[in-house]
């Protein structure tokens, strides 16, 4: 039984996993509570501008590769029971409370582990950003539930952590991050040492490039997204903070999509804004404007190798400017980190219309988005202390695979934003919350109940 | 690898080792999706209107409306009436047939019927009589049971089910004896005691509505007695007065000879009348409703021989089914909008394929509604719902405000689940121990 891997057999132990692990039925009720919870605060589900993209490609078959093909798909897929966002909301919320609960349930009692499970699952950062049919929303539950499931002891249901960790690895270009110290630390095959971190090495290979390779396989048209936004940012960011002159510039920049070759350094000097890069792009007077052709995507990868070369010391400084903002440490400019609307906030009425949605809140909900969005401006969604608690935590969780794997993993994946994220979105740092969150409570719980 | 057979005995003991209330949540969350989430026709749309902004008139019902409103304080449009009304009516078709079937049958049963096109169209709709129909069977399932507490509850569901359907009164006598404990002697007392009940729930429906209503339009009347005055007046050829109504043509009130929807009748460029609007013209529509009964009965009993016989299905092709979102500038403002999923495309074919064949032609449950009463005699609940089924139809008789299959809905969803009940007690491993 052990030399082949059946479906079937697999699903059976998924099923028989999470049956023992929800045995109690106090336990059941309050998981079940927790995502009702969530549901009632979202109900149907809160959709920005991607979200709507998203739902458009998801409703036409036709995917860009913008954002995840493979979660546009599963997208699809979900309408074909139910459409809208409800379908989505319900997979992301209840995959994530399960698996908090089910990683809590090795080191608590069941029904401490849920209300615990709850309790991290309701805390402000993660439940305002749960709400939204965001791919970092669908990353961290599906993540979640396979970091509970890869380091079961039976084979079907490390198996399905595994798929679950590809599922998770497709949404986001950087949750490779977050999956390799999970894969290498918490996955458990049946074997020990040197073998077991070669087993581990390869599954985190095959669930990274199988998610990459199905991102590519479903993406029909693609959409550059690097070269036509935090490549563009970088470009601007390193004419802000170098000593290169416009002559040198212009020069570095040839074949790129500049609106204007003159005084690029006064301008991007004039119009900096580490908070919202976007204005590079998108405004009249930004530096650049979107990419229109093959030759203009070379132009900017070339002139971004050149300059990044030439000037790295300002691509660094600017990084450093982009990732202050992204961890909101005090001073910066805090943006809203909570959204609470149920199509694009930036066009309301037009985007119901194109994606044939709408809802209205309820009155509970009526009462809770004015909270969320007074306290998305908060230190509740301040990453950076969530970061600082992270490291901290790292040291008191060298005994303990999985939560050591977890945080590590939460400060990993926001490093890789240091670099990637194109815009301060807290959203970004949804894993640093859970990974805080979860892994500081599987700290806190060996330490109170030793096993 | 396991061979196929192998396999399906696995997933047949799965399913077999499922509880009765995981059947149940299964098969309502499937019936939910298979509408989700609800289908609203354009009274539905006013109603919600009406329920979120607070301002109750009497043109819907008003009880249901307010138990939108409560609705909408967790949930906003109407998803959380689908679920209501669908729960009401999966959980207490169970509560009832479990009494006569064992608990994993009654679930299956329950689920069934409610899944069955022609109980489902309706339910699937925001509707006072889909509510209602929840509502009196939860009210069955909560009088039958032993408890103080669960008696009460059903008494509320009776005050919910009358708040919906103020006709339906008389219909729930039946169900309101299943209240009555078996040990209670004495046909009248009983009898007695069961309208008692249903006098003190209607009072109440019509007390929290009457208490709700901001503006009152004399809907119910008028929906009513135009019909009823118009259709009498075309039959008889007679140019009564109508002292006190504003008559716009009396040409065309004696044009064609029947008359089936009030709204035609008091709107538009080809009204009759101008609707009544205070309590002096709705004394003289009463007045010459009264009047057109009492000086042309003939005519009177023709017109609503000729609605029920529509109503019944027999005379005119209709369109049984509405599965629709809703019209999305009519919705605007209220900020829902819905789009049909693969499933819900696929199930409403088939439930518009069913609705060509007589399953849909109340006039069948009419006459299945017969040998359900014959073979239910021996069983007090099965028999109390085919009674109150029958029963509300008959009061369609004088009462019908139009055609509508919704109105023949509850006999339909009655006459299912008691056939379909006694069919499989017939098994003796199925029927309650």
């Amino acid at each position: 039984m052990h030399g082949r891997l059946d479906p079937l057999h697999a699903a059976r132990d998924f099923a028989a996993g999470y049956a023992a692990g929800m045995a109690d039925g106090g336990a059941r009720a309050i998981v079940a509570a927790g995502v009702a919870g969530i549901i009632v605060y979202a109900f149907p589900g809160y959709l920005s501008t991607d979200s709507i993209d998203q739902l458009a490609q998801a409703r036409a078959g036709e995917y860009g590769d913008w954002h995840p093909p493979v979660m546009a798909a599963l997208w699809h897929g979900v309408e074909i029971v139910v459409t809208g966002p409800l379908g989505m909301l319900v997979l992301q919320v209840t995959c994530f409370v399960v698996g908090a609960y089910l990683l809590l349930a090795r080191v608590l009692a069941p029904r401490t582990a849920a209300l615990v499970a709850v309790a991290i699952a309701w805390l402000p950062p993660i439940a305002c950003e749960l709400a939204v049919i965001w791919k970092d929303s669908q990353m961290a539950g599906y993540a979640l539930l396979g970091v509970a499931f890869v380091g079961d002891s039976r084979r079907g249901a490390r198996a399905a952590g595994l798929v679950l960790l590809g599922l998770a690895s497709a949404m986001r270009y950087n949750a490779a991050a977050l999956t390799l110290p999970i894969v290498l630390l918490a996955y458990a095959p049946p074997v020990h040492g040197a073998r077991r971190l070669a087993i581990a090495t390869v599954m985190w290979v095959a669930i990274t490039g199988g998610a990459a390779a199905a991102n590519r396989l479903l993406a029909d048209r693609h959409e550059h997204p690097w070269q036509q936004s935090v490549a563009m940012m970088d470009l601007a960011g390193i004419a802000r903070w170098s000593h290169a002159d416009d002559r040198e510039l212009a020069a570095a920049l040839e074949g790129t999509p500049l609106r204007d070759a003159s005084q690029i350094r006064e301008r991007a000097q004039a119009r900096y804004r580490p908070h919202w890069m976007w204005s590079e792009i998108w405004d009249d007077g930004g530096l650049f404007r979107p990419a229109r052709d093959d030759t203009e995507l070379d132009a900017i990868t070339r002139a971004w190798r050149e300059l990044v070369v030439a000037y790295p010391r300002a691509y660094l400084h600017h990084r450093w400017r982009m990732t202050r903002e992204l961890l909101q440490v005090p001073g910066t400019y805090a943006s809203d980190s909570a959204y609470v609307w149920f199509t694009d906030v930036q066009d309301l009425a037009g985007s119901a219309r194109r994606s044939k949605h709408d809802a209205a809140p309820s009155r509970v909900q009526q009462l809770l988005q004015p909270a969320a969005l007074w306290l998305g401006d908060s230190v509740w969604f301040a990453p950076w202390w969530y970061a600082v608690l992270s490291l901290v935590m790292l040291v008191f969780a060298r005994r303990d695979r999985t939560a050591f794997a977890l945080l590590a993993g939460g400060v990993l994946c926001e490093l890789t934003l240091c670099f990637a994220a194109p815009t301060p979105d807290a959203r970004y740092s949804l894993w640093l919350f859970v990974a805080t969150a979860v892994g500081g409570a599987l700290v806190v719980a060996r330490r109170v109940r030793p096993a | 690898m396991m061979d196929l057979r192998e396999r399906a005995n696995r997933v047949r003991a799965w399913l077999a080792a499922r509880t009765p209330r995981q059947l149940l949540l299964a098969g309502w969350v499937t019936c939910i999706l298979l509408c989700y989430p609800g289908y609203l026709s354009f009274d539905s749309i006013e109603q919600l209107g009406q329920a979120r902004s607070g301002h109750f008139t009497d043109a819907y019902a008003p009880v249901m409306t307010g138990v939108w409103s409560l609705c909408e304080w967790i949930f906003a449009g109407p998803f959380p009436m689908l679920a209501l009304q669908t729960g009401l009516f999966v959980f207490g078709a169970y509560g009832v047939l479990k009494r006569a079937l064992s608990p994993r049958a009654a679930a299956v049963v329950a689920v069934g019927v409610l899944a069955a096109p022609p109980v489902f169209a309706p339910m699937a709709v925001i509707w006072p009589d889909s509510l209602m129909a929840g509502a009196l069977l939860a009210a069955a399932a909560a009088l039958l049971d032993e408890r103080r507490a669960m008696k009460a509850a059903g008494a509320v569901a009776l005050v919910i089910a009358g708040g919906c359907r103020p006709e339906v009164a008389p219909a729930t006598i039946p169900l309101a004896m299943l209240a009555l404990p078996a040990s209670l002697s004495g046909r009248l007392r009983r009898a007695g005691l069961a309208v008692a009940l249903v006098v003190a729930c209607s009072g109440v429906a019509r007390l929290v509505g009457w208490i709700l209503v901001d503006d009152d339009t004399y809907a119910w009347q008028q929906r009513l007695e135009w019909i009823d005055v118009v259709g009498t007046l075309r039959r008889a050829h007679a140019d009564d007065p109508m002292p006190g109504l504003t008559v716009v043509d009396r040409a065309r009130l004696l044009e064609g000879h029947d008359a089936y929807d009030a709204y035609v009748l008091t709107h538009g460029p080809k009204r009759v009348a101008e609707p009544i609007a205070d309590d002096a013209q709705s004394e003289a529509l009463s007045a010459a409703w009264h009047a057109a009964i009492a000086d042309h009965f003939g005519a009177y009993a023709t017109h609503r021989g000729e609605l029920m016989l529509r109503q019944l299905g027999i005379t005119h092709p209709w369109l049984p089914v509405f599965d629709d979102f809703g019209d999305p500038d009519h919705l605007m403002l209220l900020h829902h909008r819905a789009t049909p999923s693969d499933l819900e495309i696929a199930w409403r074919a088939i439930v518009h394929v069913v609705a060509l064949t007589p399953l849909f032609r109340p006039l069948l449950y009419v006459l299945l509604a017969i040998p359900a009463i014959v073979l239910a005699r021996r069983r007090r609940e099965l028999l109390a719902l085919v009674a109150s089924g029958v029963m509300y139809e008959i009061i369609q008789l004088p009462l019908a405000s139009s055609v509508d299959y919704r109105f023949s809905h509850w006999l339909v969803a009655t006459v299912w689940l008691v056939l379909v009940a006694l069919a499989v007690a017939r098994k003796p491993a199925w029927r309650a121990s």
